[in-house]
C-alpha cells in the first residue's frame, strides 16, 4: 500500500511506513546485487566452458585410445630371428620367430624377454607421448598445467 | 590339360590387369629424392606412406579402404606420392630400397609407428602426419588430413 505524506512517498509494511528513498536504496542495494549475480554468472560460464573443454578434451583422449589400437609398432632382435608386433596399447599383436631359436631352450628365452621388453617400452613412449599431446591441445588455459605435461 | 593351363592363367591376367588399373589411378613413387623433385616441378606436398604390408593389419585394411577409395583417389592428384614399405619379409625389397626405407624411418618416423600418413613439403620439411587406422571404414580422419594441405 502506498500513501502520499507531503512531498515524500511512503511504503506500507506490516510495521511502519518507509520513504521512498529508503525503497530506493534497497533498490540501489538490489542493483548491486545483480552486479555481483551477473559477476558470479560470468564466472560460472567461464567455468561451464572449462567443463566443456574438460569434457572435449576427455573425448579426444578416449578417441586416441582406441586409435591406438591401431598403431602398431614393429621390433626385432639384433639379428632379425625374433620379430614381436605390437600395438601402441602394449598388446602383443604378433611373435614371429626363426626355426633355429627352437633349438635352444635359454637363448629363445632370454631372446624373448629382450625383444619383448624392448617392444613394451618403445609402444609405452609412443602411448604416452600421443596421449600427452591431446591431452595438453585439449585442456584448458590453467597456470602451472603445462607442466604437467612436460 | 590346355583347359586346365586356362583357368590357372585367367585370373593371373586379370590380377596384373586390376593392378595396373590401380597404379594407373595412383602412383606411388619409392624414391623420396624423386618425390621431392617433382613435389617442387608440380608445386605439391608430398604425402609419404609408412606400411609394413606383410605384418601390420591396419595398413592391409587402409588400402583397400582409403587408397583404393574415390575420394582418396581425387585427392591423391594434389599430391606426390611415397610408399615407404617396412616388410618383415626381406626378399620383398632390395637391399638398397630397404636402407632407404630405414633412414626414412630414422627422419620421419622415429617412433616407428603404423600405418602413418605424413604429409612433407618440396623442401622436406615435415607439415603433419597420422597414425593408425580403426579398421571400420572410417577414412574421414585421413582425408581431413589431406584435404587441410592439398
Amino acid at each position: 500500500m502506498e500513501r502520499k505524506c507531503k512531498s515524500n512517498t511512503y511504503h506500507r509494511n506490516k510495521h511502519s511506513f518507509y520513504p521512498v528513498d529508503h525503497i530506493i536504496g534497497v533498490s540501489v542495494q538490489f542493483s548491486n546485487f545483480d552486479s555481483v549475480t551477473y559477476k558470479i554468472d560470468n564466472m560460472f560460464g567461464d567455468m561451464m566452458g572449462m567443463m566443456g573443454k574438460l569434457k572435449e578434451a576427455q573425448e579426444k583422449v578416449e578417441a586416441t585410445k582406441k586409435r591406438l589400437d591401431t598403431v602398431y609398432l614393429q621390433e626385432e632382435s639384433s639379428d632379425g630371428l625374433l620379430s614381436v608386433s605390437i600395438s601402441a596399447n602394449r598388446v602383443i599383436k604378433e611373435i614371429k620367430l626363426d626355426e633355429s631359436l627352437l633349438q635352444d631352450k635359454e637363448q629363445l628365452e632370454d631372446y624373448l624377454i629382450l625383444t619383448l621388453n624392448k617392444a613394451i617400452e618403445k609402444a609405452t613412449k609412443v602411448n604416452e607421448t600421443e596421449l600427452a599431446a591431446v591431452a595438453k591441445e585439449g585442456m584448458p588455459n590453467i597456470p602451472g598445467m603445462d607442466s604437467l605435461f612436460k | 590339360m590346355k583347359s586346365l593351363l586356362f583357368l590357372f592363367l585367367v585370373p593371373l591376367f586379370l590380377t596384373t590387369e586390376m593392378h595396373t588399373d590401380m597404379d594407373k589411378d595412383t602412383k606411388w613413387l619409392t624414391d623420396f629424392e624423386k618425390a621431392l623433385k617433382v613435389a617442387k616441378k608440380d608445386h605439391k606436398n608430398v604425402l609419404v606412406y609408412f606400411t609394413g604390408s606383410d605384418w601390420c593389419p591396419p595398413c592391409k585394411m587402409l588400402k583397400t579402404d582409403l587408397f583404393d577409395s574415390a575420394e582418396f583417389k581425387a585427392l591423391s592428384k594434389d599430391y606426390v606420392l611415397l610408399y615407404v614399405d617396412m616388410p618383415r619379409n626381406r626378399d620383398l625389397l632390395s637391399p638398397e630400397q630397404r636402407q632407404h626405407n630405414k633412414d626414412l624411418l630414422k627422419k620421419y618416423n622415429k617412433k616407428g609407428v603404423f600405418p602413418l600418413l605424413k604429409i612433407v613439403n618440396a623442401k622436406g620439411k615435415a607439415l603433419d602426419e597420422y597414425s593408425g587406422y580403426s579398421m571400420n571404414g572410417e577414412i574421414r580422419y585421413h582425408l581431413d588430413l589431406l584435404n587441410r594441405y592439398k
